[in-house]
């Protein structure tokens, strides 16, 4: 292509003949410097310009792996390792075995930690919102603008710093507190501070004063019928709870956001049957379908994740092609076609960070129903039985409380503080991404 | 295109939705491990027996042979006669435990539905005339607690208070009075606190849907106008905004109010032992009476089809502006 | 130069919209938006694609990209049959043919700065360097008048101007040969259009760029650009040097939209004939030549001897009667009817009451067709308007809508479709001025 010596041509003229009688031609000011600063960029030496970029260069190089991309891969590879040894290798053992001395047990604990494959999901999600956040992360007035629109909200603050301890708590404070055990003699033990008649528990573990046994630090929160202490039952109901929630949604997300941009770009009869098959998943009454599915198939955790994430996404699903189809017919996907990105390419650059905010805040909302169906499924017996779950905390609790009625409340206020929670922030968020009022 | 052949359209997709259904839970159920039948096994092969036969006499005894086809045909042909099958632990034919059983259903749910949708309109209303006023933010906090507190420990806390301590309400549900003396005063203070339960649950979502549907009315240019020419607030309230706030407020309440309504309906029975449509279910999810778990199953599922082909309909016929051409 | 081809050389360009029905998408028609266009744009030269909206014209600029696949026809950039290229060589040529969007506010995604869409279309060709690519970003927006600091702005920040100096950047910055500017200054103040055609006709200079202006404001068109192709429902109608063809227009779309621009001369000749009524339907177009329907100089059926406004009128009369006419259908049977019923005391025959109803000459130039017309009149005013339809289509046809126009050209690169520009058509010299 000769399009070199054109240029060289056209740039001597340019401080030349053009400039000059364009400069002359016009009378408007503000053209007029324009005009000067195109000529100074011109002649200046300086920067590349975007004529001298050689494009059959670039396109002989081929694509380069950028730091992110980096990041993942190897992210994903250790998964992958780690995950093949727990299943062939390690096989029924546990997963991790350490022994380590905590500073707050007596005797030095094997840290087990068998990695189930509820955990995997776990872990697996927590890799993906990271690396979800990445693009928001790196866009700082973004980021600051989205802060300062959701500090409005106090409540949503509080909630969210609370909902961060649990968080912290449920993942890795599970690690290093033992898990609730069966301890008769400790049965019915009130919580500090407050006493129980005498009679109740079998065993007072602290002191009896007038006829009525009193709560100790030991067990801060009180114990169940079966000596299992409430403190360290809400933590790890708290585990069961994160991981519900945040596996499931996730799955949803995912699920949804492939459905609603499928749908908004396919169109014609693709969309019709997707948009008919949400229609009728999303009659079948929520709770019934999970009843019905754990009843035929639950008892395990993961299977319950599985069910809520794989039958939630409807709703989410809807709002996420109703905004693509919005946004697809904005000008800028046009543009973006038109400089040669391919479909996949702009979906992935333009319609989903466009469409995320949506995204989520449908999904921190749908997190706090999750958490319930899963609470109200444990306590009518349904969830997983091997897990100390809230709900099935509360059932525990029933037939005592006339007695020891701590049983049934405490795992309820932690249930109703993270529920509300939930739905503080999921407002504040919807307000603070509000896509009405765009960045 | 009309009204009419909407309505047909609409309830053709309704009995497609219920075909769908019906098919799927019959799949499920097909593919779910049958425990009662793995017990069987294990027991004949302890006792030295085939599995393989004792397997295949349990299911000629359930009448789970023969083709799939068939089997198919046959539930939907039960199904849509009546003949909802055999509960094996209640000893009586499933479509009769669920007619027993819905009457003290509806004992709580028609009121708290009925006063929650009330007061909810009402408040939603006067939360949007009054936006920022402490009763608004009172009434929103009201609303955020009602569908966020779990309404099965809300209930059994509210029993602890009421029952327990005070002894306001029976710690026991009696059936027998309910059956007997339904509308009488001792049966609605047995009543009172699974209405209230139920109540909050579902006041909360009528009261932020309304209030968000009459905010867009209520800050509409014909209501200054209207004011401006001096029509009393009352008026300004019932006629042009309450009226045009109905109408897309029915057709979000139906759906929401079914979803509401009947999962927590189902929590609350369990929490006070009222022997409805829930605690039927649960007992028969207990007993694993696969047939009245069905049963017991798809009463909601098709009352919330029903919900939303109503909810459609209504839509079409109370909004002029709504095309019939479209789905 | 005119040795090589040609940078884009579009022949019989073709796009239809299929118009589906009922849930198979059955075929129930189709909108010929494009119908058969040829035109070219040299390297260093600004070619003017104008006529009114709907006319086609920004569809004939997307399929010539490609962004709407071209039903029929042939593209050549460079040489190249774009047509036939396949996913590589269709993404290089989006490297070297841009596209700039009408509406800046927007063809920006919100959510990105200026400098992360302007950069885009360098990612998306393979540049990973991210120095380098914002070096080349804030180099292009400074030649286009921006500042380099403006990269860190997002768009709702910039003005209308602003914005599209920026798309003009996005545009650049893969230093494409072709642009394509779709309405580019229709969204903007009347100041700022001139800032930002200057600046186009500037970077034309600078870059050689060959480019394709799609506007419908004729004033700018022969401001800023060298040729002209003037494009009415789906078909030009004439191409030529700008000057030339503002100055003598050929074809009477292109003179009664030049007469359009207001001139700010109270001595200058008044236009000749207004343009009467919308453009029709591009699913349903007029046959022969489509702008018969609102020409001004419509050629009369040769067995008549009409005068021109009169025949005018009655051809208007005769395409409302049968549904043709793209004015207001008010052909309904009523309508007519009523206008004999109206008038109380009048003992005005049928025929006159209708033509003035309709805006009919009261008397034609030529006794047959007058007696024909009043044959018409009497069978509408009877309620037969099927009748008087196909009595007024037979005898009164005219050559513009049985053929199409062919093309002629009497200049070297000047052509224009009209059958005026027949000798047997050429309307005598004083036919259509002002009365």
């Amino acid at each position: 292509m000769n399009g070199d010596d054109g240029n060289d041509s056209m740039r001597d003229q340019v401080s030349g003949t053009s400039t000059d009688q364009a400069s002359d031609s016009t009378t408007d000011q503000a053209s007029d410097s324009t005009m000067d600063r195109v000529r100074d960029n011109v002649d200046r030496n300086g920067p590349e310009r975007f004529e001298d970029v050689d494009w059959d260069a670039i396109d002989a190089e081929g694509r380069r792996l950028t730091k992110t991309r980096l990041a993942a891969f190897v992210a994903c590879g250790l998964y992958v390792l780690t995950l093949a040894y727990d299943v062939l290798v390690a096989g029924d053992d546990a997963t991790f075995e350490i022994s380590v001395g905590l500073p707050w047990s007596t005797t030095e604990s094997a840290y087990v930690w068998d990695v189930t494959a509820v955990d995997w999901l776990f872990v697996a999600s927590l890799l993906v919102v990271g690396f979800a956040l990445v693009p928001v992360a790196r866009n700082r007035r973004l980021r600051a603008y989205y802060w300062r629109r959701f500090r409005r909200h106090r409540p949503a603050v509080i909630s969210a710093w609370y909902l961060l301890c649990i968080f912290l708590l449920g993942t890795v404070g599970t690690l290093f507190i033992e898990p609730p055990s069966l301890d008769v003699a400790a049965a019915y033990q009130p919580p500090v501070f407050l006493s129980v008649e005498a009679s109740i528990p079998t065993e007072c573990v602290g002191p009896v004063v007038d006829g009525r046994c009193r709560g100790t630090w030991e067990y801060p929160l009180g114990t169940t019928g079966e000596g299992k202490g409430l403190a360290a039952l809400a933590v790890f109901g708290m585990r069961v709870s994160m991981q519900v929630g945040l596996i499931a949604t996730l799955i949803s997300v995912a699920i949804a956001t492939l459905v609603g941009t499928t749908a908004a770009y396919a169109g014609g009869w693709i969309d019709e049957a997707l948009m008919r098959y949400v229609d009728i998943q999303q009659t079948f009454p929520t709770f019934f379908l999970f009843l019905f599915l754990a009843y035929l198939y639950g008892g395990s955790l993961f299977v319950l994740i599985v069910i809520f994430g794989v039958t939630g996404w409807g709703g989410i699903a809807r709002i996420v092609r109703s905004e693509a189809i919005q946004r697809r017919q904005e000008q800028y996907i046009a543009a973006a076609r038109a400089s040669g990105a391919s479909t996949l390419s702009v979906v992935r650059r333009h319609v989903v960070p466009n469409v995320s905010n949506s995204i989520v805040t449908a999904a921190t909302l749908n997190v706090p129903f999750l958490v319930l169906s899963e609470a109200a499924l444990s306590f009518i017996g349904l969830g997983d039985v091997t897990l100390p779950s809230w709900g099935q905390t509360i059932a525990t609790g029933r037939g005592d409380l006339g007695t020891a009625w701590w049983i049934s409340t405490v795992p309820g206020l932690f249930l109703f503080a993270t529920i509300l929670a939930f739905n503080f922030l999921g407002d504040a968020l919807r307000d603070a991404l509000d896509p009405r009022q765009e960045v | 295109m009309g009204l009419k052949w909407y309505t047909a359209r609409r309830v053709a997709w309704a009995g497609v939705v219920a075909g769908v259904i019906l098919t799927v839970t019959f799949v499920l159920l097909e593919l779910a491990p049958d425990s009662q039948l793995a017990s069987v096994q294990f027991q004949a092969a302890a006792r030295g027996g085939s599995a393989d036969a004792a397997a295949e006499a349990y299911a000629r005894r359930r009448g789970l042979d023969g083709p799939l086809w068939e089997r198919y045909v046959d539930y939907l042909a039960n199904l849509a006669t009546g003949d909802w099958g055999w509960s094996d632990t209640r000893s009586q034919p499933v479509g009769e435990a669920i007619l027993t059983a819905l009457p003290y259903s509806l004992m709580y749910t028609v009121p708290a539905v009925i006063a929650s949708t009330a007061l909810g309109i009402s408040i939603g209303l006067y939360s949007a005339f009054n936006q920022y006023t402490k009763t608004d933010y009172a009434a929103t906090f009201v609303a955020f607690f009602g569908i966020s507190v779990p309404n099965f420990w809300f209930g059994i806390l509210l029993l602890l208070v009421f029952a327990v301590h005070l002894g306001w309400v029976p710690v026991l549900f009696d059936a027998e009075l309910a059956r007997t003396h339904t509308f009488s005063l001792a049966n609605a203070r047995q009543l009172a606190l699974p209405v209230f339960v139920l109540g909050t649950s579902a006041v909360a979502g009528t009261m932020r849907y309304t209030r968000a549907e009459a905010l867009e009315y209520v800050r509409a240019t014909f209501v200054k106008a209207a004011r401006a020419k001096g029509v009393s607030e009352r008026r300004i309230l019932t006629r042009h905004v309450l009226r045009p706030t109905l109408v897309p407020l029915s057709t979000i309440l139906v759906g929401d109010l079914l979803g509401v309504v009947l999962s927590a309906s189902y929590l609350v029975e369990v929490v006070f032992g009222i022997p409805g449509l829930g605690r039927l279910s649960l007992e028969a999810i207990r007993r694993q009476d696969t047939a009245l778990v069905l049963g017991t199953t798809l009463v909601p599922v098709f009352v919330a089809v029903v919900g939303n082909l109503l909810q459609d309909l209504a839509y079409a016929v109370l909004d002029p502006r709504i095309d019939y051409g479209d789905r | 130069m005119t040795d090589e081809a040609p940078l884009l050389d579009v022949r019989g360009l073709v796009k239809h919209y299929p118009i589906t029905e009922g849930f198979w998408n059955r075929e129930a028609g189709r909108v010929r938006a494009v119908d058969g266009i040829d035109l070219s744009v040299e390297r260093g030269e600004i070619v003017a694609l104008v006529g009114e909206s709907g006319c086609g014209k920004s569809t004939a600029a997307r399929a010539t990209l490609r962004i709407d696949e071209p039903t029929a026809g042939t593209v050549r950039f460079d040489g190249d049959d774009v047509t036939a290229y396949d996913r590589r060589q269709l993404k290089r040529f989006r490297r070297r043919a841009q596209l700039v969007f009408q509406d800046p506010d927007s063809s920006f995604d919100p959510r990105l700065s200026i400098g992360q869409s302007v950069a885009e279309p360098l990612t998306v060709h393979g540049m990973a360097d991210r120095a380098r690519r914002r070096r080349l970003v804030e180099g292009t927006l400074e030649r286009v008048g921006l500042a380099a600091s403006d990269a860190d702005r997002y768009p709702h920040e910039l003005s209308g101007g602003e914005k599209q100096r920026a798309a003009l950047a996005r545009a650049l910055v893969t230093d494409p040969d072709l642009l394509i500017a779709d309405e580019p200054v229709s969204a903007l103040d009347m100041s700022v259009q001139a800032d930002v055609l200057d600046l186009l006709t500037r970077l034309r200079d600078e870059l050689g760029l060959g480019v394709l202006l799609v506007t419908h404001d004729l004033s700018i068109v022969r401001a800023f650009c060298d040729r002209v192709c003037v494009m009415y429902l789906g078909e030009i109608v004439e191409s030529g040097p700008a000057e030339a063809v503002f100055d003598d227009p050929r074809h009477p779309y292109t003179r009664a939209l030049s007469a359009s621009v207001p001139v700010p001369d109270p001595r200058a000749p008044r236009p000749a004939a207004d343009l009467v009524g919308d453009v029709p339907d591009a699913a349903a177009p007029p046959s022969g030549c489509r702008f018969h329907t609102r020409c001004p100089e419509v050629i009369p059926p040769a067995d008549y001897d009409l005068e021109a406004d009169g025949w005018r009128r009655l051809l208007r009369f005769r395409l409302r009667l049968s549904g043709q006419s793209s004015d207001v259908d008010t052909a309904t049977a009523t309508e007519f009817t009523d206008g004999i019923d109206g008038d109380g005391g009048d003992h005005d025959t049928p025929s006159a009451t209708l033509r003035s109803e309709f805006d009919l000459p009261m008397r034609l130039s030529d006794d047959g067709a007058n007696r024909i017309l009043d044959e018409a009149l009497e069978s509408l005013a009877a309620g037969e308007r099927e009748a008087a339809s196909e009595l007024l289509e037979t005898e009164f046809q005219t050559v513009c809508e049985r053929e199409s126009p062919p093309s002629r050209s009497d200049a070297p690169d000047r052509e224009a479709s009209c059958h005026r520009l027949r000798d047997e058509y050429e309307a005598k010299p004083d036919e259509y001025e002002v009365h």
